[in-house]
Parts: C-alpha cells; sequence; structure tokens
C-alpha cells in the first residue's frame, strides 16, 4: 500500500539520483533559491479519482500526477547546460516505472524542454514536464 | 423488423455531438486557464482568449491595481464548429515566463507554481472525457 508521501518520496529520490551534482528544490522545503545551477521539482495531483483500470490488484486505485522539472543555469553561457539538464530531465521521465516497486509511478508523454529567456533574470530556465500514474 | 438507419440524420447529429463537444473543451480549458493563473492584478488570468483559425491578440487593458478575473467568452457556443482552427492564447508579454518559470508561476491558484503545465498535461484527457461524453449521447 503506498500513500502521497511515499509515491512524493519514490519520485523524490529518483529526481536527486537523476541530477548528480547538481542541488534539487522541493516543494515547501526552502524560499531562497540556491546558487546555480538546480532543479526545481514540483509534484501536483490534478486528479485523484481515476477509474480502477486492472481489477486484479485488489482495487486499487490509481492517482493521476503532474510531475514538473525546471532546469536553472547562469544565463549568457549558451544551452549547453539547460539542454543537458534537459535531457537528464527526459531519461529521467522515461526511465521513472521501476515494476517491483510499490507505487508504480509511470510518466506519460513528456512535454519541452521549452526555454524560458524573455526576462532579464540572471539565469536560463528550461522546464520540462509530463502527467504520470501511480497506485494508492 | 429491421429498423431504417437513417444516415444523413445519424451524420448530423454526430457533426452537432463534436461541435457542442468543441464548445465545451474549448470553454472549459479557458476556463481553467483563467482559475489557476497566479494573480497580482487580474490581468493575466482575464486574458486568456479564444481565436479562430488565428491566435487572437488582444489583451486586457493595464491595471494598476488588483481588478476582478474575468473570462470573457469571444465566441458563443453555436459559433464554434469542428470546420475551423482553434486557439487559446495569452498574448501578455509575461505570460510564457509566468507559464514556464515556477519562481514567478509560484502563485498559481490551481497546480501552485506548475499550474499552466498541469493543465496542458491534462488536455488529452479532457479532450478524451468531454468528446466521449456528447458522442455517447448519439443514439
Amino acid at each position: 500500500m503506498s500513500s502521497l508521501a511515499s509515491i512524493r518520496s519514490y519520485i523524490e529520490t529518483r529526481v536527486a539520483a537523476g541530477f548528480p551534482g547538481i542541488t534539487i528544490v522541493y516543494e515547501n522545503v526552502q524560499e531562497t533559491p540556491p546558487p546555480l545551477p538546480y532543479v526545481m521539482c514540483i509534484i501536483g495531483y490534478p486528479s485523484t479519482t481515476e477509474p480502477v483500470l486492472c481489477q486484479t490488484e485488489s482495487m486499487v486505485e490509481q492517482l493521476r500526477g503532474n510531475l514538473q522539472l525546471s532546469c536553472y543555469a547562469a544565463r549568457g553561457q549558451g544551452m549547453k547546460p539547460l539542454e543537458a539538464m534537459g535531457v537528464q530531465a527526459m531519461v529521467l521521465m522515461n526511465n521513472m516505472y521501476e515494476w517491483d516497486n510499490p507505487v508504480k509511478v509511470r510518466c506519460g508523454q513528456i512535454l519541452g524542454p521549452t526555454p524560458v529567456l524573455d526576462d532579464a533574470a540572471p539565469y536560463g530556465v528550461i522546464t520540462i514536464s509530463c502527467p504520470f500514474n501511480a497506485l494508492v | 423488423m429491421a429498423k431504417k438507419f437513417e444516415g444523413a440524420k445519424k451524420v448530423k447529429e454526430i457533426d452537432e455531438a463534436l461541435n457542442k463537444a468543441l464548445a465545451d473543451f474549448l470553454f472549459t480549458t479557458q476556463g481553467k486557464l483563467s482559475k489557476a493563473a497566479p494573480v497580482d492584478t487580474g490581468r493575466l488570468a482575464s486574458s486568456f482568449v479564444l481565436g479562430k483559425d488565428l491566435p487572437n491578440r488582444e489583451v486586457e487593458p493595464k491595471r494598476t491595481s488588483k481588478g476582478p478575473v474575468t473570462v470573457t467568452r469571444q465566441y458563443t457556443r453555436k459559433e464554434i464548429t469542428m470546420d475551423s482552427n482553434w486557439f487559446i492564447s495569452n498574448n501578455l508579454p509575461y505570460a510564457h515566463t509566468v507559464a514556464y518559470n515556477p519562481i514567478y508561476g509560484k502563485n498559481g491558484r490551481v497546480g501552485g507554481a506548475a499550474w499552466y503545465t498541469t493543465i496542458l498535461n491534462n488536455l488529452r484527457r479532457d479532450a478524451d472525457r468531454i468528446f466521449t461524453r456528447e458522442l455517447k449521447k448519439v443514439k
């Protein structure tokens, strides 16, 4: 049996492992951004009333969530650091599913990486996101 | 006795169901974006607009203080049909940044800092739900 905490724990652990040497900012942990580069990991649940798809799994409920990774790197140093983190994020989302893990987080179609460079901030951002399913 | 199949009538019913589903889908998405967007003055949340065949470039006038969040319907339900391309756009210069940079989007009212991608990543599911509901009404 899993819970929202175990789903979050699973995803955040995988994100931390997917970006070695890069600080990960989790929700409701710190308000001040760390030094660049860093990745912001945001998990949300737009729908918690998904139908049961697999009756053989003891009527477990499916949960639909949204995972967004926003990667920050210094401005004016080319797109390479941002795109490298974007690729790491994509690989991470593609490999999120582990068949023997009880939360069974499985990512869907990936949106992005979308660059955001049109403001005056001292950093560049790319955002990559995907919906995911998990078992509760 | 076999029931007579009225092809033309059935096609018309399917057309009407598709048009209604499209209108529902567009209004739902426009409303969701407006409801979820972060609010400072309310200008961004009020600037999600519908466009037919081209993105609509209208924006809310500049505001100096907080105002109401309004969702304007540029088209009536009957004007929305499947034979055109439809756009939901927000033409404020900072809309892209607030949508994709969680530092600016952190006050998103639904979905928090990921308010925009949460809606975008669920569009397919919303469309599936709405179109299925309307097409099921065709007997």
